[in-house]
């Protein structure tokens, strides 16, 4: 007997703790739009004989209203380079009481572009062909991409696609909301909110000259620094100066970090003159990584 | 032939049946019951007060309070002894604990849809994290049915309301 009791007890007790879960205050789910909440209540008493009697109450009944709810999670951030796609992952939940369709749009502070995919496949993770672009479904046709019809308190999966710009400054922040709204109730909404944090290089050159005053023949020495003081690596960084007019080039004078550069184009270093027109100097920098020493070139002119 | 005495006997009968019913009129306690459905409006005005009022609740949405008033009147001749109003928690709603008060009545409660009963606030047994038995307060959605047992008999007459709340799922 105490077997069998125990045995019903336990998943008695599980069942307890999932319904005191539950019973938070705010209702996820809510009873079904159109459900009646009957009410019939009995009466039971005796005669002065001691015979039972009773009598049953008409139900009073109340109908449950339609209400609409909407939620839209989690809210993320990311930290991402100029130039690349990201795809922030939500969940969209209808938390109302009826089969609700939930209009979604997404709008990015920095006017870049976006785009709600359905997260068909892998949930997360974007793949094309499979996750496709959200569109109107003909269960509101409202021209607002949505949803689709969503059965309440069940959720789908979206990806909310945000393009940051080639040449996006170094510590730009965006914000995209992401808002669901229900199609029977604007008062049935909620926003998620995508941060985006943009790590860019920040390359910074800078030009000096030896003398600021110097008469014709005198000898020119520029110095040039190159700095990477962004948050990423700048890559295949190629400096060009043009030789000033009145000037004439001092051939290999070049000089990259304190090593003479030969003139020639192929001659297996770095720098290289180039008669144009225009006259110029170019310098191969290669990659800079974000916060690497600076890169310093000189090059001499004589004015003529 | 003697049609008087026959009808004399007839009469006797009817009037027999006459005293019987008039006897069970006397001292027949005939207790009718109504439920009323109200629900919960609350208001907060500009200063951030809030009020409640009550109105019918016809319809009512999910999450919101229905506060249900039980009146038990006596329509009959004579005392109905041992009143008790049984009421089932409504399917769908969950009972507010709170709402549940003493006043002129006990309150017995049943987790099993009226198959057994304790006095209310009631409390459930369950195995506890450790493995052993423990008897905890039983939560609000485990209560089925709820029993008030009215102090005294229903006068002719006489009328008794008892009150509570359920929450709408």
């Amino acid at each position: 007997m105490i077997k069998t009791f125990l045995s019903w007890s336990l998943p008695a007790a599980v069942l307890l703790g999932l319904a005191v879960a539950a019973s938070t205050p705010a209702m996820a789910v809510g009873t079904r739009a159109g459900t009646t909440i009957s009410n019939s209540a009995t009466v039971n008493f005796q005669d002065v004989n001691g015979n039972p009697l009773s009598a049953t109450s008409l139900p009073a009944v109340t109908t449950v209203l339609q209400v609409a709810g909407a939620l839209v999670d989690p809210d993320n951030a990311q930290t991402m380079t100029p130039g690349v796609t990201y795809y922030y992952s939500h969940t969209v939940t209808n938390t109302g009481n009826f089969d609700d369709t939930i209009n979604l749009t997404a709008a990015s502070s920095q006017t870049w572009a976006v785009q709600i995919y359905r997260d068909n496949g892998v949930v997360g993770t974007y793949e094309p062909g499979t996750d496709v672009l959200l569109t109107d479904s003909a269960a509101d046709a409202d021209a607002l991409p949505d949803s689709g019809l969503l059965i309440n308190d069940t959720s789908m999966n979206i990806l909310v696609a945000v393009s940051v710009p080639p040449g996006t400054p170094n510590a730009t922040v965006d914000v995209t909301t992401v808002t669901g709204v229900s199609s029977f109730n604007a008062a049935g909404t909620d926003i998620a909110r995508d941060t985006t944090t943009i790590n860019a290089p920040t390359v910074v050159v800078t030009k000096s000259v030896d003398q600021p005053t110097a008469i014709p023949g005198a000898t020119l020495t520029y110095t040039i620094t190159v700095t990477n003081t962004g948050a990423s690596a700048a890559n295949a960084n190629v400096l060009t100066d043009q030789i000033p007019a009145n000037t004439t080039y001092v051939a290999n004078s070049i000089t990259l970090d304190g090593v003479p550069q030969g003139d020639g184009n192929a001659d297996g270093d770095s720098g290289e003159y180039i008669a144009g027109p225009p006259r110029r100097i170019s310098v191969t920098l290669g990659n800079l990584a974000a916060g690497a020493p600076a890169r310093t070139v000189t090059f001499q002119v004589t004015i003529n | 032939m003697n049609g008087n005495s026959r009808f004399g006997r007839m009469g006797l009968l009817a009037g027999a049946i006459a005293l019987m019913t008039g006897a069970v009129w006397a001292t027949d306690p005939k207790v009718e019951i109504t439920v009323k459905a109200q629900k919960e409006v609350v208001k907060i005005d500009a200063g951030g007060k809030k009020s409640v009022t009550l109105a019918a609740a016809k319809d009512a949405a999910s999450g919101d309070v229905l506060v249900y008033t039980l009146r038990a009147a006596n329509h009959g001749t004579g005392a109905a002894v041992n009143p008790r109003i049984e009421d089932p928690i409504p399917e769908g709603t969950v009972l507010l604990l709170d709402s549940v008060k003493e006043d002129g009545y006990g309150i017995e409660a049943s987790l099993d849809h009226g198959k057994s009963w304790q006095s209310f606030p009631a409390s459930m047994k369950r195995v506890s994290a450790t493995g052993a038995m423990e008897t905890v307060p039983a939560p609000p959605e485990s209560y089925t049915t709820l029993r008030f047992v009215l102090d005294g008999p229903l006068a002719p007459g006489a009328g008794r309301d008892v009150t509570f709340k359920v929450q709408i799922r």
